[in-house]
This record gives C-alpha cells, structure tokens and sequence, in this order.
C-alpha cells in the first residue's frame, strides 16, 4: 500500500514534465521530424534548382526581353528570388538543426 | 562548374557575415562575379537581387530570436531607400563628368573616410568593452545617444523597442536613413553606416542594431532589385547560385549572434572595416593613374595592386568567417557543457528527494 502510495508520489513530481518513456519517445518523434522536414525542404529546394536549370534560356529571353522595353514580364527574378528564400531558407534552417546547430536557447 | 562552386562558396561567407553584422558580403560578391565574366551592371544587379531574399530569410531568423525591432527597421528602411535613389544619380552624375575612373576614385575615398573614421572607433569601442568586461545585461547608452533621446520635438517622437521603448525623433531617423541608403548606392555595404548610427546615435545595442539592419537591407535590396528587373538587368541564375550559399551562411551567423556578447559583433564589423579599408588604400594608386593625377604606372605594378586588392576583400570576409566559426563553436560547447551540468544537478537533486520520500 505504502510502495503504491510512493510511485504515485513519484509520478505526480513528475506530471508536469511527462514521464520518462512518453518524454523519450516525443524526443525521438521530433528528432525523426526534423530529419524529414530538412529532407523534405531539401527536395523541394532542388526541384526549383532543376527548374531553374532547365529554364535557363527562357529566363534569359525574359531579361532581354524586358532588357528591350517589353516590360510584362519584368516580375519574374523578384518572384523567383522571394520563392526561393522562403524555401531554400526553410530549407537551410532544418538543415543546421538536423545537424545540431542551434540557437541557444 | 568551377565557377558555380567559387559563387557558392563566396556566398555562404557572405551569408555568414551579413547574418551577423547585418551587412557585408557584397563588397566582395560583386568584383567575384565580374572576374567570371558578369558585366558591371549584371554583377550589381544580381548581387541585389540575392541580398534581399537573403536579409529577408536573416531578419526572420533573428527576430525568432527577439532581436530585431521592425519598426525602426521600416523607417529607416524607407528613408534608406530614398537615399539609394540620390546616391544613384550622384554616382550617374560623377561618371558623367569624369568617367569610370571618377566614380572609381569617389567610391574609394568614401570607403576610405568612412571606413577609417567609423570601422576605427567601432573596433576601439568593442576591444574597450571587452577589457572592461562588462556583459550584455550591463549595456550602457552611449551619452551622445542619451542626449538625442532626450530631446523632444512634438510630432515626431516614435517609441522603440530596441532602445527599452523610448522616444526618438524621426527627424534624427531619416538622415541616417538616408546616409545608409547613399552609402549603399555607392559601395553596396549601407550597413557600414547604418549600424554603428543606430549604435552611438540612437543607442541601440549591437546586436539588436545589425538584426534591424537586415530589415533596412531587405528593404533596400527589394527596392533596387525592382529597379534593375525594370531594366532587365537582373541575371537570376546566378543570383540564385550565390543564394544557394549564402541562406546557409546566413542561418549560421545568426545563430552565432546568439553566443556572443556585443564586444564581439562590434570587434567583427570593425575589423571586416579595416581590412576593407586597406584593399581600397591598395587600389587608390591605380584609381590616380587613371585620372592621370599621377604619373603613368607600369602595367604589371596595376595588375599586382588590383590583385592584391582583390584578395586583401576576401581576407575581410575570411577574417570575418574565421570570428564567427571559432566564436559559434565556443559557444556551443560551453552551452553544452553548462546545460549538463544543469541536467545532471537537476537529476541528483530528484535522486535526493525520492531516496529522501522512501527512507
């Protein structure tokens, strides 16, 4: 009865910051998620860097065009600059703190 | 291949530095891509158009970090950007009167002035700071900075965060705004400026100034590269490759700013400065030979002073990169070590108390 009364003791100390197992496993689940999210930014950010290759010339008759007095599409390198740090930034934030580099916190 | 490799690299040193003073990277960006075979406007353009989705990325980095005060950053922005446009015709006007060679020499003797006067007493101050061994909680308001704060001019007075939410006028902001935004226009590197102002004038700490100056450079970045895109000057390809490098530079140097204490980022600035300042008293000779206000130079000695200028640029950046590494992994570890010794005092103390509860 008195063992009993002691574990429950022992578990309520410990309520506020979770129990051992729960607190290993949220531990281990955000260490996956953190792999993936760098992976799956990592994806994405090389995708636009294919389509970037890929479209080289047309971003270049873009320029030149623009560059000549059609001004329709001069948007297009601010669009693609802000797309890309939104995505390769994303991207190189969950890289460093997959690798342990953070802020401290 | 190589080429995008070398773009790479110097944009993630680049991105280093920016996320840490703020600014940086571009003095050395734009000559980098004009040695690849850029043209001078391309290179200018370009470098634009990767600084500003890269001070975007570093001013959201660090405002996580509660260093960045948005609304001094929008003002001065603003004024800044005014500021890039009058620097502009400056610059037009000078090679229009004088040539290339003209706006050469203007570009080095306002590197020089500047460099010398502000990169001198920022690196003075912070080796001050650092033998006095005050910390960060200990930060004193420069006594110029108090006396603008104190002055009161009804219908201008904005309250900041960054400076303990006191009133400043706006009448103070927009010069320094403004010289921030000239400065840019001339040697692409405001932040030379508009960092120590905010510093010694307004009396923001260093490290909530250099994060608010990502804001200043976001909007002056956006602002410029719109004016280039108009043109069609901007080549997105290779703003994109030095993008690649230098969001992962930035992501570290603001991470780094979160180690050290102010001493260190004002050492930094001022010692990039410095460098910065000996490149361009390398190159001054040259700029004088062109202008022929002086005698003819041998074609060899220009080749040796625009090369040694040259690498003297990327020794400021290198230097720079070496401050923060070596401060960042300081920091880290000594970060480590005190979290373990928490974590293992915090279990000993639980150990205690359950052995405590069961005899």
């Amino acid at each position: 009865m008195q063992k009993t009364e002691q574990t429950h003791s022992k578990e309520a100390s410990l309520e506020g910051e979770q129990l051992p197992t729960t607190k290993g496993f949220t531990a281990k689940l955000k260490s996956v998620n953190k792999y993936r999210c760098a992976a799956g930014f990592g994806v994405i950010s090389i995708a636009l860097y294919a389509f970037l290759y890929f479209y080289n010339t047309d971003l270049t008759h873009i320029a030149q065009a623009t560059h000549d007095g059609d001004k329709t599409w001069f948007f297009v390198p601010i669009v693609i600059a802000l797309v890309f740090s939104l995505i390769h930034g994303s991207f190189t934030s969950h890289f460093w703190d997959a690798l342990g580099v953070k802020a401290k916190s | 291949m190589f080429n995008i490799v070398i773009l790479f690299v110097v944009g993630f040193i680049g991105g280093m530095v920016s996320g840490f003073i703020g600014s940086g990277g571009a003095f050395v960006l734009t000559p980098a891509m004009m040695s690849l075979g850029a043209s001078g406007i391309v290179a200018v353009a370009s470098n634009m158009a990767h600084k500003f989705p890269k001070a975007l990325v570093g001013s959201i980095k660090r405002h996580k970090y509660g260093q960045v005060d948005i609304k001094l950053g929008i003002i001065m922005g603003v004024f800044a950007e005014a500021g890039v446009f009058y620097g502009k015709e400056v610059m037009t006007g000078i090679r229009a009167t004088y040539g290339n060679a003209g706006t050469d020499l203007y570009v080095s003797l306002v590197f020089i002035v500047v460099l010398a006067l502000v990169g001198g007493f920022v690196l003075r101050d912070g080796i001050r700071l650092k033998r006095s061994g005050k910390g960060d909680n200990e930060f004193e308001t420069p006594k110029f900075a108090q006396w603008i704060q104190s002055i009161r001019i009804p219908g201008t007075m904005v309250r900041f965060s960054a400076i303990d939410n006191k009133e400043v006028s706006i009448l103070f902001i927009a010069p320094i705004g403004f010289a921030t935004g000239m400065l840019a226009a001339s040697i692409a590197v405001g932040g030379f400026i508009g960092v120590p102002a905010m510093m010694y004038i307004l009396g923001v700490p260093a490290l909530r100034a250099t994060a608010t100056e990502l804001v200043v450079a976001f909007i002056m970045g956006m602002g410029g590269t719109a004016f280039y895109a108009w043109e069609g000057f901007v080549d997105i390809r290779l703003a994109m490759i030095i993008l690649a490098g230098s969001l992962f530079g930035v992501q570290i140097g603001a991470i780094g700013t979160t180690y050290v204490k102010e001493y260190t980022v004002k050492f930094v600035m001022g010692m990039i400065m410095l460098i910065v300042l000996v490149s361009r008293l390398i190159k001054l000779p040259v700029y004088l030979h062109d202008l022929e206000l002086i005698s003819a130079l041998d074609p060899i000695l220009i080749d040796i002073l625009n090369k040694l200028s040259f690498a003297t640029l990327a020794l400021a950046l290198i230097s720079g990169m070496l401050v923060i590494t070596s401060a960042l992994i300081k920091g880290m570890m000594e970060h480590r070590k005190d979290t373990a010794t928490e974590i293992a005092r915090r279990g000993y103390e639980q150990d205690l108390a359950v052995t405590t509860a069961e005899s």
